[in-house]
């Protein structure tokens, strides 16, 4: 559950803040913002393995929802302190079911209604959140966008979740 | 000597012959009613054998659908619940329907009320459910019987009936929540709307100290680097003590444990007016989760 945006610009950064060198191919030496995002990914990554490290090995593997909570409507500004930039949760409502996301197959860029890195402001906060929940590739079936206008709606949305995990037992 | 003894024998053979004539008679007549009373209690078995079979073959149906009715009425994205009988599309009470009528024509049932065959479906919140997430469904069967005509029983009515709740089983969660400034500052009550959705989903997640083997949950306070978990104050007490207030508190200075600002919950804004020089501290951190 977040916005997905830092607090914090580079201001405030103690000095000599380390440089992050992502896991995942291609490697790469970032620093603070941007290693922020990669580090994100790298960690949800390992997780998702579980404690032997092995995503084929489902038993111990770790399941990832991602609530995106963004204000809207979507602002394409690079302005630090714009954090309008989730085109998903500024599309459709939780209470019609008509948010782009979850859904089996991700909505293509040229929708407008996801937020991509390549066709958006960085750092297409939309497919961030998505690559770091398990969905599965294609789709953002583990991505649940939210407007903070509809907050009314979290609830709904959370049992929405709940009912995804959970499975029905007789009684 | 040798002929009357001769004739003492026939007399003799006669009058088994003529008792054996009369017993195999009355055996004929025993067996008769004895056979027909077999087949009258084998056909009596199958009849019931049926119905046996036929109840299982129901509450299978019943099961499985009522399972599937369940998870679709917590899955539902419909916000409104509908109504108990005949729900109009759209509603909760539709979609766990559906999901159930179509486990009950896969296991072979005609859900139309046609062929004496009939479901009531209802939904309930269990004592922890935030919203409905229990099930029921009866169905009945009218099942028309083959031997029992004989003595005047048509048909059986037979009904069954299933309930599900729908919970989390043997799932571990770990909530990792975002509290830093920018989850409340969009003056819509950030932070309480999360509040709200936490304690709906622990409920739809049916938590129990009682279930052993039931799901286990723990929340995460996620702060940032720049987030310190100390407590900041509305007006001027000491540095760390607790506000208890619904506001993000920033503060300009760089070390944890200086004394903090309060900074009010702006209005609705797309954007964080953050003011040059500060930022957030972290988020509504006073306890409540």
């Amino acid at each position: 559950m977040t916005d997905g945006f830092s607090q914090s610009g580079t201001e405030g950064l103690p000095s000599g803040y380390p440089t992050y060198t992502t896991i995942r191919t291609p490697v790469q030496n970032l620093t603070a913002p941007t290693s922020w995002d990669y580090q994100a990914i790298d960690l949800a990554d390992r997780l998702k393995r579980g404690p032997d490290n092995n995503l084929a090995t489902i038993e111990d593997n770790v399941e990832i929802f991602v609530v995106g909570f963004f204000p809207i409507p979507y602002n394409s500004s690079t302005a630090s302190n714009n954090w309008a930039r989730s085109r998903a949760a500024a599309t459709g409502s939780v209470a019609a079911g008509n948010h782009p996301c979850p859904a089996a197959t991700l909505p293509s860029a040229g929708a407008n209604t996801f937020s991509y890195a390549s066709n958006s402001v960085a750092p297409g906060v939309d497919e961030l959140l998505n690559t770091i929940s398990s969905s599965t590739p294609g789709s953002c079936d583990h991505y649940f966008p939210i407007a903070k206008s509809e907050g009314a709606s979290l609830p709904q949305l959370f049992q929405i979740m709940a009912g995804s995990i959970a499975r029905g037992r007789l009684q | 000597m040798r002929r009357e003894r001769l004739d003492s024998v026939m007399r003799w053979c006669r009058g088994w012959q003529a008792l054996s004539t009369r017993r195999v008679k009355g055996q004929i007549a025993y067996m008769a009613v004895l056979l027909t009373s077999l087949m009258g209690l084998a056909g009596a078995g199958v009849d019931y054998g049926l119905i046996v079979v036929e109840s299982a073959r129901l509450q299978n149906a019943l099961d499985a659908g009522v399972l599937a009715g369940a998870r679709a009425l917590v899955l539902s994205t419909a916000a409104t619940q509908g109504a108990a009988t005949n729900p109009a599309s759209g509603t909760r009470n539709y979609d766990d329907e559906q999901a159930a009528k179509a486990f009950l024509v896969s296991n072979g049932y005609n859900v139309t009320g046609l062929n004496g065959v009939t479901f009531t479906f209802s939904s309930s919140a269990s004592v922890k459910g935030a919203s409905n997430d229990t099930m029921q469904i009866n169905g009945t069967v009218v099942k028309p019987t083959s031997f029992w005509k004989a003595i005047g029983i048509n048909s059986t009515t037979i009904t069954q009936r299933a309930t599900a709740v729908s919970t989390g089983g043997m799932v571990d969660v770990m909530l990792s929540l975002d509290l830093t400034g920018s989850m409340e500052m969009s003056g819509n009550d950030d932070l309480g709307n999360l509040r709200n959705a936490v304690n709906a989903f622990i409920d739809q997640m049916q938590l129990s100290t009682t279930v052993t083997r039931g799901t286990r949950m723990g929340i995460a306070r996620w702060a940032g680097v720049n987030c310190s978990w100390w407590r900041g104050t509305s007006s001027s007490p000491p540095a760390g003590a607790a506000d208890n207030d619904r506001y993000i508190d920033m503060d300009k200075g760089a070390t944890p444990g200086a004394p903090a600002r309060r900074h009010a919950r702006p209005t609705a804004a797309t954007t964080l007016p953050r003011p040059t020089g500060w930022r957030a501290r972290c988020g509504d951190h006073d306890g409540r989760f």
